[in-house]
């Protein structure tokens, strides 16, 4: 494959369904940054580079899809963390491609569903480095004996980080916003001593089910609603407010027309299936 | 969301007078006597009783030194012997103290706020950020220093560092007449033992 046919497949990704062939992609795009390197093409390398850091946000987005569909919703978020990485690590050298390659509306989709998702808290280590190397050149780095190469800067056609050789573990923390959003906590099944998924994805199916293609238009707007008390009969006056306001219920929406929730209000670009459209999700 | 950016300007002690700076070699501590910014190590994590730093300090020393302006050296308050960076594997990005003198506050914060644009391009609206200044003033004789606390969205700390830094001129005196900007939540003090809080600090330079 040439340049051009690999980034005529890379802009095609939003006209599909095309025929998927990301391995002779991958494998096509390994060979020319090869010869570019060979040849000290630095410029040409970095640019194969951002074409194969393009190519993986498309892949993952597109798996994080599949799976969703598939209701593997885990598997999907796990996905979607790898998408924003991708995309991440391109947005620095960000030129014509990215618009073409369609990572804006990747990026934009992907903290689009995360923010849907109902994971909340995860797990977080804390790490003492002891020792660190450059991805390049494999020299320690410390702040006397510094090797030159920046992160997330692009050298050979290979994006530079630092490789962590030695840590201690300080601890194990629980945290809302994670550095890998992947650590999420889930329950143990105490039959089977797996993990047993507690979480309500409502708010995840409605638009998976409403969307035909990864590449569709939507959007989520976040606004409140008073849902009927009949939703709340087993919701005592005493007990707190169903609305979270942490007022007693007769003091707070029982005194309304209704029980004020969070409601998410769906556009799409396509018409959804008629059984889709008239759904109404409410959140337990 | 990102909660409302927050800057808390405390009373600290001078350079000299850190833990970390009595553990430097005299080639180091000349050094960093003589730079303009010097990034400071907290003391300790956990169990470990040495100098600290946040993951990617590195890095972050680096892109200073690359973009200080003329006349301004950037330095560090560590040797390559005993260097360690403590990763919070906490979605906020923590970066090193730095210790500057009055004049060269306003460098330092535009270093940060470059730095962070580097570093997170249109991702400074939605990534927070925890971050120290500590400020060394001279006044005669006297000598004060005060910490500049930050945490909030990237995006904004650039103004709220300048206008702390501002309201120590406005002031018009030296590191006991500490202000707190923002709204009222604390930010977490990793040196409470060193630093005295506002108010009785105030009260005693009244007797």
């Amino acid at each position: 494959m040439t340049l051009d046919e690999i980034r005529a497949y890379l802009k095609a990704v939003a006209k599909r369904p095309i025929e998927p062939i990301p391995d002779a992609v991958r494998a096509a795009l390994a060979t020319l940054k090869r010869d570019a390197v060979g040849s000290g093409d630095q410029v040409l390398a970095k640019f194969l580079w951002c074409h194969e850091q393009s190519l993986d946000a498309q892949e993952h987005y597109l798996c994080a899809f599949r799976h969703l569909k598939a209701g593997e919703y885990y598997a999907a978020w796990c996905e979607l963390e790898q998408t924003e990485v991708a995309v991440l690590a391109l947005e620095r050298h960000k030129e014509s491609f990215w618009a073409d390659f369609r990572l804006d509306f990747i990026q934009t989709c992907t903290a689009r569903w995360q923010e849907l998702f109902p994971y909340r808290l995860f797990y977080s280590p804390e790490f003492l480095q002891a020792e660190k190397v450059c991805s390049i050149c494999r020299k320690p780095v410390l702040p006397r004996s510094f090797c030159g190469h920046r992160v997330g800067e692009i050298y050979d056609g290979e994006a530079c980080y630092r490789i962590v050789t030695k840590i201690d573990l300080g601890g194990v923390s629980i945290v809302d916003k994670p550095v890998q959003k992947y650590s999420v906590l889930f329950l143990r099944d105490d039959k089977t001593g797996g993990i047993r998924d507690q979480y309500n994805y409502a708010l995840v199916e409605y638009p998976i089910k409403a969307l035909r293609d990864p590449f569709d238009g939507w959007e989520v707007e976040r606004t409140t609603r008073r849902q009927p008390h009949s939703r709340f009969a087993h919701v005592g006056r005493n007990d707190p407010c169903p609305c979270d306001s942490g007022k007693k219920y007769k003091k707070c929406c029982l005194r309304e027309a209704g029980v004020l929730r969070p409601h998410f209000e769906y556009t799409f670009e396509f018409k959804p299936p008629d059984d889709v459209l008239l759904d109404e999700v409410y959140l337990p | 969301m990102t909660d409302e950016p927050r800057t808390k300007i405390t009373p600290d002690i001078n350079l000299r007078e850190r833990k970390a700076f009595g553990q430097l070699t005299a080639d180091t501590r000349s050094a960093v006597e003589q730079a303009g910014v010097v990034l400071v190590p907290d003391d300790g994590f956990r169990e470990y009783g040495g100098p600290v730093f946040p993951q990617g300090t590195v890095d972050f020393l680096h892109f200073l030194r690359d973009h200080a302006p003329g006349g301004i050296t950037v330095e560090i308050a560590a040797e390559d012997t005993n260097y360690k960076e403590v990763a919070l594997h906490f979605d906020i990005i923590r970066l090193a103290t730095l210790f500057v003198e009055y004049v060269a506050a306003p460098t330092a914060v535009a270093l940060i706020a470059e730095y962070l644009k580097h570093r997170l391009g249109n991702g400074r609206k939605s990534t927070e950020v925890r971050t120290a200044l500590m400020v060394h003033q001279k006044d005669g004789q006297r000598e004060h220093t005060v910490r500049i606390a930050y945490e909030g969205p990237a995006v904004n700390v650039e103004g709220a560092l300048r206008d702390a830094v501002a309201s120590l001129a406005n002031a018009g005196q030296p590191a006991e007449i500490a202000a707190t900007s923002g709204p009222t939540k604390a930010l977490p003090d990793t040196r409470k033992q060193q630093s005295l809080p506002v108010r009785k600090e105030k009260r005693k330079n009244r007797r």
